[in-house]
């Protein structure tokens, strides 16, 4: 009898398993999963909160320092702007809003003793290999909704361009036709570019650009223009970018003459000009260039000076320039000439170290291109 | 309890989130809509500050 009751329980249990497959494709939730799923939910409300708090510091400090204001005035901007009280406000209704979604969400625990019937325990159906993907994909629906991700909720029926979507798409077909196929930028320099540039920094970006299109195409690098991007500092990106071009041009004209300048004893470099990309604007360049003009001119003069002497000491004269006898000291009149004798044949010497060096064909190349430069920046 | 009441649940808890995520959502925008007029703000300040400095 007993085996028999057995059996029957058994063959009950099967039965009514059976019965339940057919009816039940589904997994229903327990109660069990409801708690689960709350605490899922209050854990997904904290993060998101914090994340988009954090994330709104981080932009606010993140604003100065990329705007390379000064602190104080950036706070000041901040305070006396308003942003602070509106932004805090927004803050506050975040805050709140979380809170009463979470006491919402925690008066649903149930708070009768959840008791587990034997029933329970068995397996409602085995599901296959091929169903396991499909119920766990369906539990997760039913378990997670809060993995539809924020911005798909207003949208759900209609993709429209928003307008920051539209601002990242105009930069996008602009940074294509003017940027990138010129500099040969490849699709992917082109999608880190975008995915790390600010939209709302559009318009300095474009400006930025727009001077990096235009200024001296020929002292163009690569480089230059992804280094100005990954500076999201625009105001640095700006300097680097007029170091990187006003510097070649002294670079440049610098290595044309060092050698010459080199047998005259002057050593000249960017360095010891000063020039550095801290400093490096257009006013700075016309500076610097003159300095070194000055520098030139000078080493040519002395360079003129010590030939002269040298050539009187060594044979008492020089192109018709002698060393003066006492008598011929107190002879105003012979003093007169010869003083303009000396500045004659001293300016003839410094013309012709000057066209040995081939400094006033350097002078007027260099010019030009400091005149371009200059032109494309005010412009 | 009965799985009747197990569903509503669900299907309440469901709809609290979604409410939550569309208020979120608008917020969201309006606190970034906020600190960009903010960084708005400093670009053209320091515009001003370079327009100066370069006698624009």
């Amino acid at each position: 009898m007993t085996v028999h009751s057995e059996q029957l329980n058994t063959q009950g249990v099967q039965n009514e398993t059976a019965e339940q497959v057919v009816v039940a494709e589904t997994i229903e939730p327990t109660e069990a999963d409801v708690e689960e799923m709350i605490q899922k939910m209050e854990v997904s409300i904290s993060n998101e909160e914090n994340q988009i708090l954090e994330s709104a510091d981080d932009r606010i400090e993140g604003a100065g320092t990329s705007a390379n204001i000064d602190p104080e005035k950036a706070e000041s901007i901040f305070t006396v702007g308003g942003f602070a009280e509106r932004i805090n406000y927004i803050k506050e209704k975040i805050k709140t809003l979380a809170t009463e979604t979470k006491d919402k969400i925690k008066s649903f625990v149930s708070s009768e003793p959840e008791v587990i019937h034997f029933k329970d325990m068995i397996p409602e159906h085995i599901a296959t290999t091929e169903e396991i993907p499909v119920a766990e994909a369906e539990a997760e629906k039913q378990l997670y909704p809060e993995v539809v991700p924020i911005q798909n909720v207003e949208n759900t029926e209609e993709v429209v361009e928003t307008p920051e979507q539209k601002e990242k798409r105009e930069l996008n077909e602009y940074l294509e036709r003017e940027v990138f196929t010129k500099f040969n930028l490849t699709a992917e320099d082109q999608e880190r570019v975008l995915a790390e540039t600010p939209e709302n920094r559009r318009e300095v970006l474009e400006r930025s650009f727009e001077n990096s299109r235009k200024s001296l195409e020929a002292f163009y690098e690569k480089q230059v223009v992804v280094g100005a991007v990954d500076d999201y500092d625009v105001d640095k990106a700006q300097k680097q970018l007029m170091y990187n071009t006003l510097a070649s041009v002294l670079e440049d004209g610098i290595a044309e003459i060092k050698p010459k300048l080199l047998g005259l004893g002057l050593d000249v470099s960017l360095g010891s000009l000063g020039f550095t990309p801290e400093t490096a604007d257009r006013d700075d360049l016309a500076g610097k260039f003159t300095e070194m003009n000055n520098r030139v001119r000078s080493a040519i003069r002395e360079s003129m000076e010590e030939k002269i002497i040298r050539a009187l000491n060594e044979n008492g004269e020089y192109r018709g320039i002698t060393i003066p006898t006492e008598e011929q000291m107190r002879d105003e009149n012979f003093m007169e000439q010869r003083s303009q004798q000396i500045k004659q044949v001293e300016y003839e010497e410094i013309e012709n170290i000057s066209n040995e060096i081939g400094f006033p064909e350097w002078i007027s190349q260099t010019t030009t291109k400091i005149r371009r430069t200059i032109y494309f920046y005010k412009s | 309890m009965s799985d009747p009441k197990i569903q509503q649940k669900v299907k309440e808890l469901e709809s609290i989130m979604l409410q939550y995520k569309q208020e979120l959502g608008v917020l969201d925008k309006e606190l970034f809509q906020a600190i960009s007029d903010y960084q708005k703000a400093l670009d053209e300040e320091r515009l001003k500050e370079i327009k100066q400095s370069l006698n624009i």
